[in-house]
């Protein structure tokens, strides 16, 4: 480490190189944030609550996604079919064999990941399209086999779950505040667990087998333990995610086992930024809430006679578009740039620009 | 005492030879060049080494005793034997500490972080972690780009930093597959030095694939020059340089005429 020192007045300063840059890790800005978050209740009636629950489990799902595909780069299209695993696991073991709801979850959690560990393992030989293609037919026989397992299942009837959650010491029921402190705290978990994964030699492990599996290898990582790791973390953050909506929405049917479902956190992904957990967090934000402002909008702007869904759909596909052409790194892709700027305020390029505008201008 | 011993390797990629059973040995603590023409099967070699391809025929003994043919790659890492590729394979999304710290990752023990129960303690063997890779770092005297993205950086800085990267392993066995790849003369008299003070500084062997006659000469203690995948010789760099075969190799039939 090189250093190198100022003298301001009386005073000897010493910089090093490691100094100038450093990442700072302490993020202040957290606090007011989950504060925020715990205290937004008080503000909201019963259906927004029941929709920040709904984002808080697909804020949980989001960030599952983002495990495998952002941070290792696995494109997966089965993620519907581990949601839907772990809401019918849930169901079962808390409805059918009468467990403990906070064991349910995490039983349904444990599901998902062994699940994942029989598709995960030979999906190891395939990449990228491939992958996605096989998931994606994973998603069709899960579907299938809710549906063949009718004793279990219910078939397409669907399953009704419980909206009453008993953690001990309380009763929550998923439509009230109490369910909502619950849920979010499982969020910040699950955020903080997958930025400190990130950080770690696991995550390391995971975003360079992203970027280029062949130096992985030959740096000592063992490909075929990390991948299949990797699926297990990320479904059981997904079938707790599914276990959550379940509880939520208090039944769950074949038909939200659907490949459009895994496309849209796909999406939430590529809207938010893939690779990072804020981004994460941030598309489901947006693709949660979107359509709902979509018909605010639409009820104050357009007549009653346009067709909402439609809309909604048109509004989707030109923000894909957008961010796909215009910022692949998404949101918070644009928002690094954005701080890079203000972080550099002085020494960056555009000031460069903006002198000689001034000079134009003379 | 041997570190790496070769005995006739074979192999072929559907009918064309890249490999001629070859075999020799390195010597620990020598700097061993492989050199030779394009497609003599130099890099083929060393993906052997790694045990990226499958020879068809063949031994690679390490250190006497481990047989590389019958491990997994990611298991020739752990014992110690690190590389550099020619086209650079960087994690180009991450940052350059990030990526140092990839090359950590056989000597990063995460048991260690259960044993410490505050989160003061837990901070501070993260940090150790990130010193390591400062280390190296300082090493090659890149510590200001560590936190840049590598795409960022010029093809330059990217090449220390895959050295850097196969360096953070600390390495009984270095592989360097043209580490003067695209540079110019005063950069790859830096590189020269480097590699030389590597040998010195982790008393590691090295092996290594150089097109530059220039560099070569002036670092490796022994040569073995390769064509269409046959040994033509195995020598000391100035009996190398005039022995006739080679020349022939390198610059063509001389003309009579």
């Amino acid at each position: 480490m090189r250093t190198f020192s100022v003298k301001i007045g009386s005073r000897r300063i010493t910089l090093s190189d490691r100094m100038i840059q450093e990442n700072d890790y302490r993020k202040w800005w957290i606090i007011p944030v989950v504060a925020g978050v715990y205290l937004l209740p008080l503000f909201l009636n019963e259906y927004s609550i029941y929709l920040m629950n709904m984002l808080a489990a697909t804020i949980i799902g989001a960030v599952a996604l983002d495990i495998l595909c952002g941070f290792c780069g696995q494109l997966s299209l089965g993620h519907a079919a581990f949601i839907g695993i772990g809401a019918y696991s849930y169901g079962i073991c808390h409805m059918t064999l009468a467990i403990n709801p906070i064991f349910s979850l995490f039983i349904a959690g444990f599901t998902g990941a062994f699940v994942s560990l029989l598709i995960g393992i030979p999906s190891l030989r395939l990449k990228g399209l491939y992958l996605a293609i096989a998931t994606m037919g994973f998603t069709f026989i899960t579907d299938e086999a809710v549906r063949f397992l009718r004793a279990w299942t219910n078939g397409v009837e669907g399953f009704k779950i419980s909206r009453i959650i008993d953690i001990g010491f309380v009763q929550l029921n998923s439509g009230d505040a109490g369910f909502y402190y619950f849920i979010y705290t499982l969020v910040i978990v699950a955020v903080i667990f997958s930025r400190l994964l990130l950080e770690s030699k696991i995550g390391r492990a995971f975003t360079s087998i992203r970027d280029s599996d062949v130096a992985a290898e030959v740096s000592g990582i063992n490909i075929l333990l990390y991948k299949v790791l990797c699926f297990a973390i990320s479904s059981f953050f997904a079938s707790l995610s599914g276990a959550l909506m379940g509880i939520i929405i208090g039944m769950i049917s074949p038909e939200d086992i659907n490949i459009m479902q895994s496309i849209n956190y796909l999406i939430m992904l590529v809207i938010g930024g893939m690779g990072v957990v804020y981004g994460a967090v941030i598309g489901a934000v947006l693709i949660t809430f979107l359509p709902e402002w979509i018909s605010m909008l639409s009820n104050s702007f357009l007549p009653m006679t346009v067709d909402l869904s439609i809309l909604q759909y048109l509004i989707f596909g030109l923000l894909i578009l957008f961010f796909i052409v215009f910022e692949p790194n998404g949101v918070y892709g644009r928002w690094t740039v954005v701080k890079g700027y203000f972080k550099t305020f002085p020494f960056n390029e555009r000031k460069v620009g903006r002198i000689a505008w001034i000079y134009r201008w003379r | 005492m041997k570190i790496l011993q070769v005995t006739d390797l074979f192999m072929s990629f559907r009918g064309l030879v890249a490999l001629n059973g070859i075999g020799f040995s390195v010597e620990k603590g020598e700097i061993f060049g492989l050199i030779g023409t394009n497609g003599s099967g130099k890099s083929t070699f060393f993906n052997c080494v790694n045990h990226l391809y499958q020879p068809q025929r063949g031994k690679i003994t390490y250190k006497g005793k481990h047989d590389l043919l019958s491990k997994r790659s990611h298991q020739i890492a752990k014992m110690g034997i690190a590389r550099t590729f020619q086209n650079l394979e960087l994690f180009h999304y991450t940052r350059v500490l990030e990526n140092i710290m990839v090359g950590l990752h056989p000597r990063l023990d995460m048991r260690r972080y259960l044993r410490k129960f505050t989160l003061k303690a837990l901070m501070s063997e993260w940090e150790a972690d990130k010193n390591e890779a400062f280390k190296i770092l300082n090493f090659l005297g890149i510590t200001r780009f560590h936190s840049r993205l590598v795409t960022d950086l010029p093809y330059g800085l990217q090449k220390l930093i895959e050295l850097g990267r196969a360096l953070a392993a600390q390495p009984d066995l270095l592989l360097l597959d043209e580490p003067s790849a695209g540079m110019n003369e005063s950069e790859s008299k830096e590189v020269a030095r480097l590699i030389k003070s590597i040998r010195d500084d982790f008393g590691c062997t090295i092996l290594l694939v150089e097109h530059d006659m220039n560099l070569v000469q002036s670092i490796c203690d022994r040569l073995c020059v390769l064509d269409s995948g046959e040994i033509v010789t195995i020598g000391r760099p100035d009996e190398i340089v005039k022995d006739p075969k080679v020349i022939r190799i390198f610059l063509g039939e001389e003309s009579d005429a």
